[in-house]
């Protein structure tokens, strides 16, 4: 029983992390990032399974997982008002060309980032994009102005 | 919503790969829900007997996983003067085990037939024995396991109780 509420606890506050990480910090990832995921999910483990070296330990802790994981999509799916809430709104970063500076700010993000991100797009100048928006999955997206 | 793609449709309500994803999130649930309940461990359970001499109770987990460490709580309570206290624990307490300690010690400690005999020594009627004995499973040790606790007097048998471990692979 134990294992599973503690899997269950950790899946929440895990859940509560990356909602106050910022979505830019988990959609990029840098060396420190990559390390950084790699001692979460270590000290992770150490917390949920503990020294539980039992099959039944993992069977249990991987079923409260996809359970849980499930469970918060048929939410987000089936109630409109949890989406913000489990996934992010999507935020504009750029509109005709203009900078909103109050977005960048709130989402930790410089003018130099959505450049960067622009030119990976195949886009020379911002004054092309129509609009540009920080998707809940950390990735911006780019509408190009027409003609 | 302009962006968003159209939504591809299925042939008919359900497919059988929607039937076959259903039937195993339902039987992952199944395993959360037992778990839960407690049905893989290690959630201790009280064993008790009582006799005219004395009366015992065993708290102990009955299920349990490999790795697992937990804390065995006896307790004996003479009725009667008792001269010679004697634990015995039957071989499944230790087969698989590993023994971490054992406190109050005992005065003496022998094994017999496999059984592990602790003396005490005396009891007078009214007070208590408590034992805390601490293990941890062997992760090899999958199975059921005989876990029986008598207290004798000597060589009478006052009292006992008969459990089971099944420690999950």
């Amino acid at each position: 029983m134990d294992l599973v509420l503690r899997m269950a606890v950790v899946y929440l506050f895990v859940l509560l992390l990356t909602r106050l990480l910022g979505r830019r910090e988990l959609s990029s990832l840098q060396p420190f990032d990559v390390i950084f995921l790699v001692v979460i999910g270590d000290l992770i483990q150490q917390g949920v399974t503990q020294n539980d070296l039992s099959v039944t330990g993992i069977f249990l802790v991987l079923s409260t997982l996809v359970v849980l994981l499930v469970a918060t999509s048929y939410l987000t799916f089936r109630f409109r008002r949890l989406r913000p809430v489990l996934e992010g709104r999507p935020i504009v970063l750029v509109q005709r060309g203009q900078l909103i500076e109050e977005n960048l700010r709130r989402e930790r993000l410089t003018q130099d980032d959505v450049v960067e991100q622009a030119r990976l797009n195949q886009i020379e100048s911002l004054d092309q994009v129509k609009w540009a928006v920080l998707e809940s999955s950390g990735q911006i997206s780019f509408i190009k102005q027409n003609g | 919503m302009r962006m968003a793609p159209r939504p591809v449709r299925r042939a008919g309500p359900v497919t059988r790969q929607g039937w076959a994803r259903r039937i195993a999130i339902a039987l992952l649930t199944a395993i959360v829900l037992l778990g839960l309940f407690d049905v893989f461990g290690q959630g201790a359970v009280t064993t008790s007997a009582r006799t005219p001499a004395a009366a015992i109770s065993v708290n102990s987990p009955a299920r349990a996983r490999g790795g697992l460490l937990f804390t065995t709580q006896i307790v004996v309570r003479a009725i009667q003067p008792v001269g010679h206290l004697r634990l015995v624990l039957s071989d499944g307490w230790f087969e698989g085990m590993t023994f971490n300690g054992l406190a109050p010690q005992p005065a003496v400690e022998k094994s017999l037939d496999g059984s592990m005999f602790l003396g005490y020594g005396k009891l007078n009627p009214g007070e208590q024995l408590t034992v805390w004995i601490s293990w941890q499973v062997n992760p090899t040790s999958a199975g059921l396991r005989t876990q029986d606790v008598t207290v004798l007097d000597g060589e009478r048998t006052l009292v006992a109780v008969h459990r089971t471990l099944t420690i999950f692979p």
